[in-house]
């Protein structure tokens, strides 16, 4: 199936799952919900229909090597590297703190990602991050993340 | 006018006045910078109005706004490479210009209209806006449902790509502002059982994360490189002679006209505007075949016209709470995150906070001139920050940001799966526009909706009531009509030439 079909199928899906989920409301809270859902799934049920229907010429477009297929491969490791990155940032920073664990993440991200030489990423990674905090907690006295484990780094 | 005049005291306050040029400089980088955009600017500093009196938080978030879409025609005159859509038709004339040799010419008229459309803009603004307001005040419910439902489908005509998409997106988003507590009975809806959601899903984390966060992964990812080619140097006088001006000025009034209808408008913005502008001045144009070749008159048109809207497209914002585009999407999420809420009230409610906010775009638009005058050459350098270093900062950025709202880790993971779901819309050509532009209309819709049928008791008739309610059921039919009414005039202009 092609890639608009995949899309359609999920929004359908999201739509039910959101209609069942307020189904059993009061009218009145339920009514707004129910009409969105509806819409979402109406607009899914379009967007299958024509994806079916302009399968063919996609295919033949895709096969000269079109835009329109599917994501080229060679983006999801980076994609994958980027996400996964990221989460562990997220995940780390109620536990170390919010600026180590921005250090440590840039840190590895331009030695993993960037052509920055190992030095210049590290210089780099410690100007954004005292960078950061002088606009956010200095300037700004934003209440960042601080972890357990902060004092021990 | 007291309101006025207590605003201009206000904006020569050194705080503001020190707002201001933090704002102008951010929005001339964000411009210039290709990848990042006006409403990413906006969005991303936000989170930094947090401490700031609404007033200057205002006047910072419309200074970047302003000068982002002027920074935008330095990289296109000098690397032909647009900083942001805005300044796409820039690239037409600017750049043949600079290869010529008359860079700082054509970075001057760009400088010259950019003010020119800015000033008028906030002149639109200020005479429009109140008047309208005073008028949005007749409004009743069942108006501001169409209105609502008006802006909708003029986002979803203009929002380009697969129209059923944008569709999808615009009723995700409205699907998602039902979420949290029923403002009318109290019943949590689609929460999952998650605390943090019992007040709706927060508009900051959604709007960083679908446009900066998105775009950030795209840059750390390498797709959306912004590695350019080599700078043009620039030489000689910046300021074009009086003579070229006073030959570009019917252009100048011309697109400033265009562009700050437009900005009224919902849904059309500012490439839209610099399009139509660029091509009104080469039709009226005694030497047209010279446009592209490196004509000033087409770096003028499309420049007075991008700037033109950022004035116009704040008129429905500010008077109904009516976003035109993402960029006042956003806007209007900074707004309410200062207890502001939109729409005709604010006008008499905060008229002094309002009227600091348009008259300090004035400031804004001599404060990018003068800035861009000197410091363009330099600015332009910016391109040169590598991808891979400026998207893990965006993050780092979009993190804290939605993280300072609340001081909640939950918007953290938010702001990232946002993020995510940004980058697939973009990937499958969904628009992120209009869910976000839904995610703000979403309550007044409902609000409006629920409450028209309360004072009607169920009936459906109340919205064929009042005339006001028809002439904006005429409006909605039109922008429903004009596009199959175009498409059989191109398809009879078509037949008529074969």
């Amino acid at each position: 199936m092609k890639r608009d079909t995949w899309i359609a199928i999920a929004v359908m899906a999201v739509a039910a799952f959101a209609a069942w989920d307020v189904y059993g409301l009061k009218r009145g809270a339920a009514l707004f919900p129910l009409l969105m859902s509806s819409a979402l799934f109406l607009g899914g049920a379009v967007l299958f229909v024509s994806s079916l229907r302009t399968r063919k010429a996609q295919d033949e477009v895709a096969q000269e090597g079109s835009e329109t297929d599917e994501a080229p491969k060679r983006i999801w490791l980076p994609l994958v590297e980027v996400v996964v990155l990221t989460a562990l940032f997220a995940l780390a920073m109620p536990w170390i703190g919010f600026y180590p664990a921005t250090f440590l993440y840039l840190a590895v991200f331009f030695a993993l990602r960037s052509e920055l030489s190992r030095p210049a990423g590290l210089a780099v990674a410690v100007a954004m991050t005292g960078l950061i905090y002088v606009i956010f907690s200095l300037l700004l006295a934003v209440p960042t993340p601080v972890g357990p484990l902060a004092p021990y780094l | 006018m007291e309101a006025i005049l207590a605003a201009a005291a206000n904006i020569f306050e050194p705080s503001t006045l020190l707002v201001l040029g933090i704002g102008t400089v951010v929005g001339l980088f964000v411009g210039a910078l290709p990848g990042l955009s006006s409403t990413m600017g906006v969005a991303l500093c936000i989170p930094i109005t947090f401490g700031m009196d609404p007033a200057n938080a205002l006047v910072l978030l419309g200074a970047i706004y302003t000068s982002s879409v002027f920074g935008g025609s330095i990289t296109a005159i000098l690397l032909r490479t647009p900083g942001t859509d805005a300044s796409i038709a820039t690239t037409f004339d600017g750049y043949p210009m600079a290869q010529r040799g008359e860079g700082a010419q054509a970075i001057g008229m760009a400088l010259v209209a950019s003010l020119v459309g800015g000033v008028f803009s906030v002149c639109v603004l200020l005479f429009v806006a109140p008047p309208l307001s005073r008028l949005a005040l007749l409004f009743g419910p069942q108006e501001y449902v169409y209105l609502t439902i008006f802006g909708m489908i003029s986002i979803l005509g203009v929002s380009g790509g697969n129209p059923t998409k944008a569709f999808i997106s615009a009723a995700l988003g409205l699907l998602l502002a039902t979420v949290g507590f029923d403002l009318f009975t109290g019943y949590p809806r689609l929460t999952f059982g998650q605390d943090e959601l019992f007040e709706g899903v927060p508009l900051l984390p959604a709007l960083i994360g679908i446009f900066s966060v998105s775009q950030a992964i795209s840059l750390c990812t390498g797709e959306a490189d912004i590695g350019a080619g080599n700078m043009i140097k620039t030489k000689g006088r910046t300021l074009p002679a009086w003579s070229v001006i006073r030959r570009c000025g019917r252009t100048l009034f011309k697109s400033s006209l265009i562009g700050s209808a437009i900005g009224i408008l919902p849904g059309a913005g500012t490439s839209v505007a610099a399009f139509i502008s660029y091509d009104e001045a080469r039709r009226r144009s005694k030497t047209p075949e010279a446009f592209g070749k490196g004509e000033i008159e087409g770096v003028a048109a499309p420049e007075a016209a991008n700037n033109a809207v950022t004035g116009g497209s704040l008129v429905p914002a500010l008077t109904l709470g009516i976003p035109g585009n993402a960029v006042t999407a956003v806007f209007l999420g900074g707004l309410t995150i200062h207890g502001l809420v939109p729409g005709p009230r604010l006008f008499t409610d905060h008229a002094e906070i309002v009227y600091t906010l348009i008259l300090s775009l004035f400031l804004a638009n001599l404060a990018f001139a003068a800035l861009g005058l000197f410091a363009a050459p330099w600015v332009a350098r910016v391109v040169k920050v590598p991808s891979a270093v400026l998207g893990p900062t965006i993050i780092v950025f979009s993190v804290i940001g939605s993280y300072a709202l609340r001081n909640s880790l939950f918007d953290v993971w938010l702001v990232l799966g946002f993020g995510v779901l940004g980058y697939f819309m973009e990937r499958w050509r969904i628009p992120g526009a209009p869910l976000v532009i839904a995610l703000v209309l979403g309550p007044i819709l409902e609000t409006n909706l629920r409450r028209s049928l309360q004072i009607s008791g169920g009936d459906w008739m109340i919205f064929f009531t009042s005339p006001l309610s028809y002439a904006i059921m005429a409006l909605i039919v039109l922008t429903l009509a004009y596009p199959i009414f175009a498409r059989r005039q191109q398809k009879k202009r078509e037949q008529d030439a074969s």
